[in-house]
């Protein structure tokens, strides 16, 4: 084998690419070699703190997501563009999907099916939540054949009103949040501070998975951002990099795209891919915050930053008409500014699914290492799941006692989900990589990531793409 | 100029000068401390705390962290005056003032000594995470089930 070849070249060390490449090593022989290329740089998780507390600047050079695309749109589409990507910056919320997320076109008339059902996820779901040490309930609204590896997080008082009336239907949020000490992770004490855990607490790449990109096989550089393959008869031969301003050329056997969303997109589009569904369909969730004032009740006993999940508008026969929604309960030291009822409120989070519609798209532009992402907006699907909610949202809290409800009134600008780009499919005629993730045309291509969603749901999307990344190096290797 | 676009810039521009006549005789910190103290009349908080928290709050960069930028200094500072009578933004205003009133409260021991009001309020030092973790008052560190 030539030296500058490798046998698998990784492009990213977030979440897809390091699930992807763990499986990938557990069965790989010691002369495999591969090469794991990051765009941005290591910074070390005590730095990050340092930088917190303001007891260091952050290194000038460390990369920012609003850098790295162009818009003309005002939606920002924030992700982490260094060592271990989004496990830097994310909160750890770990839901499954439902079983009819993944057939929402035949359950729903919404949107198109997922080629794999929840059944063929179901064993890689469980070994996700292993590696990242899941902290989750006995009981739960999606079907499990193992179970959690850590006790979940305890529910506040509100929590445990709401579960006595709803049941399985309202659970304490499967997190990657520990609620044991485990590897090198803390358990979380709720300092309610998850994009950078004072106490190492969530998983991240680092705490967790770092010891893939120190293993003898495996040959890590950085600050090198991949902008294309280079194809010869439906064959990627190798990835063009720009490192430190040079450009150079890495040769490998099999490609597995784990930059993100919009990258992989722009990588492929730049690659020359034809397909009419690359890049096409950029989309999110759409979160909305409402207060529930409390007459008499303290919102108290709540651990982590988010204790709980309601599902009680996330899977219903009118989900044909309007988008479902997943309630987040946040158990955050936010107060009511009313003396002697300083507590007596909670405060949920509504994350409506979306559709990916073909006005929101990404696309390449002048600048060789710049996507241009358009975005027209949300889809009046998800528009209808708020009004929904507008509409029945005293129903569903009335088991509180509730002394007003106050809607926010806007959406997020942003839930920090990129999806649906590289959509699978049974066939390339509807969309770019096959059920394993394998492009349709260049089958030594693995696409990972939630660019592969067909159609997205209100549930995060982190644990569902990295159950995706095992199951693809599964199915590949 | 269609009319609503004309009354729209008016009310702006009066909002505007009223805004900058109040920030000639009061600075933003005094507003807040002012807020503070009518929020948390009654209840046994030490004069000195509030300077102390207010020099917190300048030194740890609290305001820029937190985008509280001039437009919602002025925003601040003006609501804290205007009687508040259907205004619109009303609820945000209630809601950031709440935020404040919530990370003072935060930096004493109140909410620790589970609200109780008949116990003088002790200064602990800036709420942050990163400075004192685990010390969310709400959880069940605190309110074990």
């Amino acid at each position: 084998m030539d030296a500058s070849k490798y046998d698998l070249i990784v492009v990213g060390t977030s979440f897809a690419s390091s699930f992807f490449l763990k499986k990938y090593l557990e069965q790989a022989p010691a002369t495999a070699k591969v090469l794991a290329i990051e765009r941005g740089q290591y910074f070390a998780y005590p730095n990050r703190l340092k930088a917190r507390r303001n007891e260091i600047k952050e290194p000038a050079d460390l990369k920012r997501h609003y850098d790295t695309y162009l818009t003309d749109s005002e939606k920002p589409w924030p992700f982490e563009p260094n060592f271990g990507g989004c496990s830097n910056c994310w909160t750890g919320c770990v839901p499954r999907f439902m079983p009819n997320d993944f057939a929402m076109k035949s359950k729903y008339g919404i949107g198109v099916d997922w080629p794999i059902s929840y059944q063929d996820l179901e064993p890689f779901y469980g070994q996700a939540e292993q590696i990242m040490a899941v902290a989750g309930p006995e009981i739960t609204p999606f079907p499990r054949s193992t179970t959690y590896p850590l006790p979940p997080h305890a529910l506040s008082t509100v929590d445990k009103v709401m579960q006595k009336h709803y049941g399985e239907l309202y659970i304490s949020q499967p997190a990657a949040r520990a609620t044991q000490a485990v590897g090198q992770r803390s358990a979380c004490c709720s300092s309610s501070s998850c994009d950078l855990c004072p106490v190492n607490a969530k998983f991240t790449i680092e705490n967790s998975l770092k010891h893939l990109y120190e293993d003898p096989r495996v040959t890590l550089i950085e600050n090198s951002q991949v902008y294309a393959l280079r194809i010869e008869n439906n064959v990627a031969k190798s990835v063009l990099v720009r490192r430190e301003g040079r450009d150079e050329e890495f040769f490998g056997e099999t490609i597995g795209l784990g930059a993100n969303a919009i990258f992989n997109a722009h990588i492929l589009l730049n690659s020359g891919d034809t397909s009419p569904f690359t890049g096409s369909g950029v989309t999110e969730q759409v979160g909305t915050f409402v207060s529930v004032y409390l007459d008499g009740l303290d919102n108290v006993g709540g651990s982590s930053l988010i204790s709980a999940n309601g599902y009680m508008f996330y899977d219903f026969a009118d989900r044909s008409k309007y988008a479902g929604c997943l309630i987040e309960s946040l158990a955050s030291p936010y107060i009511r500014n009313e003396q002697d009822k300083w507590r007596q409120i909670a405060i949920f989070k509504f994350v409506f699914e979306d559709l990916p519609l073909k006005q929101n798209y990404v696309a390449k532009s002048k600048d060789l290492l710049k996507p241009y992402i358009v975005f027209e907006g949300i889809s009046e699907y998800a528009k209808e799941g708020v009004k929904n909610l507008e509409a029945n949202v005293e129903k569903y809290f009335s088991v509180l006692p509730v002394e007003r409800i106050e809607f926010d009134g806007y959406n997020q600008p942003t839930e920090f989900h990129i999806c649906s780009t590289t959509r699978m499919s049974n066939s390339a005629d509807e969309g770019v990589i096959d059920k394993s993730l394998v492009h349709h045309q260049y089958r030594n291509v693995v696409v990972l990531g939630s660019g592969s969603f067909p159609t997205i749901t209100p549930a995060n999307p982190t644990l569902t793409l990295s159950a995706l990344s095992l199951m693809a190096a599964d199915h590949y290797f | 100029m269609n009319r609503r676009k004309f009354f729209r810039i008016a009310i702006l521009s009066v909002l505007g000068a009223m805004a900058a006549s109040i920030a000639a005789y009061y600075s933003f910190e005094s507003i807040i401390v002012k807020m503070l103290k009518n929020d948390l009349a009654g209840m046994r908080v030490n004069e000195g705390d509030y300077k102390k928290f207010m020099e917190e709050m300048q030194r740890t960069n609290f305001w820029k962290k937190n985008a509280f930028d001039w437009k919602r200094k002025s925003f601040l500072i003006l609501y804290f005056f205007l009687p508040k009578i259907g205004l619109p933004y009303q609820f945000k205003y209630y809601q950031i003032k709440g935020r404040i009133v919530g990370q003072f409260l935060l930096s004493t021991d109140f909410f620790l000594n589970k609200m109780d009001r008949n116990q003088p309020i002790k200064y602990i030092g800036l709420y942050d995470p990163y400075l004192r973790p685990c010390q969310n008052p709400f959880s069940n560190m605190h309110y074990a089930s």
